[in-house]
């Protein structure tokens, strides 16, 4: 159980662009995805929600963890993108908004997984607590990518996508990127 | 007297060989004309070409007319044999139509049978959902259970922090008690001990509870993508079973 670089690569181009498709802003305006194999330490007083979304398919799963700083700059984006005004306070209505925004990135990456594995599936986004986070080894991916994302300098989340792959298989697939070879405006750091 | 008789023989012979001649010239006169005669009977060629062209035409006309026969009685043989060919052809064909059309709905009842089975366990797998939800219904109720077991947690880890500022407390009044609160001061610090042993425990439990949170929850998802992936492949499995019952309509009409 592996994936290779080719398919480590597709994985990274598909929530890149997902990501950028869907950050709320045109794609013109500055989405800052940084590329790490684990995710950063997060400060003990940052209070900080962790949304949970699966994509499978009969040989792996896509587990897609996205921790949200519940900060006054994110309830202002996702008022933005819900086109609802939210109360610092409601945090059902936060969690709300999250799981959308989590529903819309994942969905794009489904669709554009979904040409090379016809029946992939999604489930719907889960909330659990920040702390759940620490222990993504239990899920034994065969590859785990964090996408530090930062939007137009204020907001900021990660998102923690482990790929487990079925016993004695090597996943290896490209996808065809020729068609979104324009959506390449931000910046990409690789580490 | 020799001499005459010499020329009288001569003359006789003469006489003789004369009398030859003219028999011959008698008989050679009678040929001519009888071929005179043969001669005078005969047509003129202007009229023999007149007559052989009337024949001609006429021969030509009776070829014509026996060819003409010929090729109707041939034309009519082959008429004849090409008529019982197709009659036959089309006994044989519709011996072979009516077999096919047999076979044909033979095989339509058995696929109409298999389709019908086919589209009730469609119909059944397209319940998948229904089975998914009842996953997310046990599958919230765990969660619940494991919130609430975090509250508890939490509750039992707020009791131990306050043990441990009450053996604190103790701890600090056994010193004041001086000598006298030795005995109690160990009592403090074995109470204080115990305190953060259950408090780490706590803490681990809670550790335990996120771990059984984030695998419970990610399987629960793995089953619900795993569902939504099944009901796709049972809708084009739909689809396609339709197309084939539209198809076996279709050939039934066009027969």
């Amino acid at each position: 159980m592996s994936v290779t670089v080719q398919a480590r690569e597709a994985f990274d181009w598909v929530f890149d662009k997902s990501i950028r498709e869907n950050c709320g802003y045109g794609l013109d305006e500055p989405c800052v995805i940084t590329h790490m194999n684990a995710p950063p330490t997060l400060l003990e007083n940052e209070s900080h929600q962790l949304v949970v979304l699966n994509i499978s398919s009969y040989v792996f799963r896509v587990v897609a963890l996205f921790d949200f700083a519940m900060d006054s700059a994110t309830y202002t984006h996702l008022e933005k993108l819900s086109r609802t005004p939210i109360r610092q306070q409601d945090k059902q209505a936060f969690l709300d908004a999250c799981s959308e925004w989590v529903n819309m990135i994942c969905g794009a990456v489904n669709r554009s997984l979904s040409g090379r594995f016809p029946h992939a599936g999604m489930s719907t986004p889960f909330a659990l607590e920040s702390s759940c986070a620490q222990y993504c080894s239990l899920l034994n991916p065969s590859w785990t990518r964090v996408f530090a994302v930062e939007i137009n300098q204020s907001v900021r989340y990660n998102l923690n996508v482990c790929v487990c792959v079925a016993n004695n298989i090597t996943l290896d697939f490209n996808l065809d990127q020729s068609m979104h070879n324009d959506v390449s405006s931000g910046e990409l750091e690789l580490f | 007297m020799l001499g005459s008789l010499g020329l009288l023989c001569a003359v006789l012979l003469l006489a003789l060989c004369t009398r030859r001649m003219r028999r011959g010239y008698q008989r050679q006169l009678a040929g001519y004309d009888e071929m005179v005669t043969a001669l005078s009977a005969r047509v003129p060629t202007e009229e023999v070409s007149a007559r052989l062209a009337v024949l001609s035409a006429e021969r030509d006309m009776l070829l014509q007319k026996k060819l003409a026969q010929q090729e109707a009685a041939h034309a009519q043989a082959l008429l004849r044999g090409e008529q019982q060919g197709m009659s036959e052809r089309e006994q044989s064909l519709a011996r072979l139509q009516d077999e096919h059309a047999r076979q044909f709905e033979q095989l339509r009842s058995a696929m109409l049978r298999e389709y019908t089975a086919f589209q009730s366990d469609i119909y059944l797998l397209q319940d998948m959902i229904r089975t998914v939800e009842r996953w997310h219904d046990e599958m919230q109720a765990i969660l619940v259970n494991n919130r609430h077991l975090k509250e508890q947690n939490e509750g039992f880890a707020r009791i131990v922090k306050n043990v441990v500022m009450l053996a604190l407390n103790a701890s600090i009044e056994a010193a004041r008690a001086g000598e006298h609160g030795r005995g109690f001061a160990v009592v403090a610090d074995g109470v204080r001990d115990l305190a953060l042993t259950s408090a780490k425990l706590a803490q681990d439990y809670r550790n335990n509870l996120d771990k059984n949170d984030l695998v419970t929850t990610t399987t629960f998802q793995d089953m619900q993508a795993c569902g939504n992936m099944i009901r796709t492949a049972v809708f084009g499995l739909k689809a396609s079973s339709d197309k084939i019952l539209s198809a076996i309509e279709t050939d039934v009409k066009a027969i």
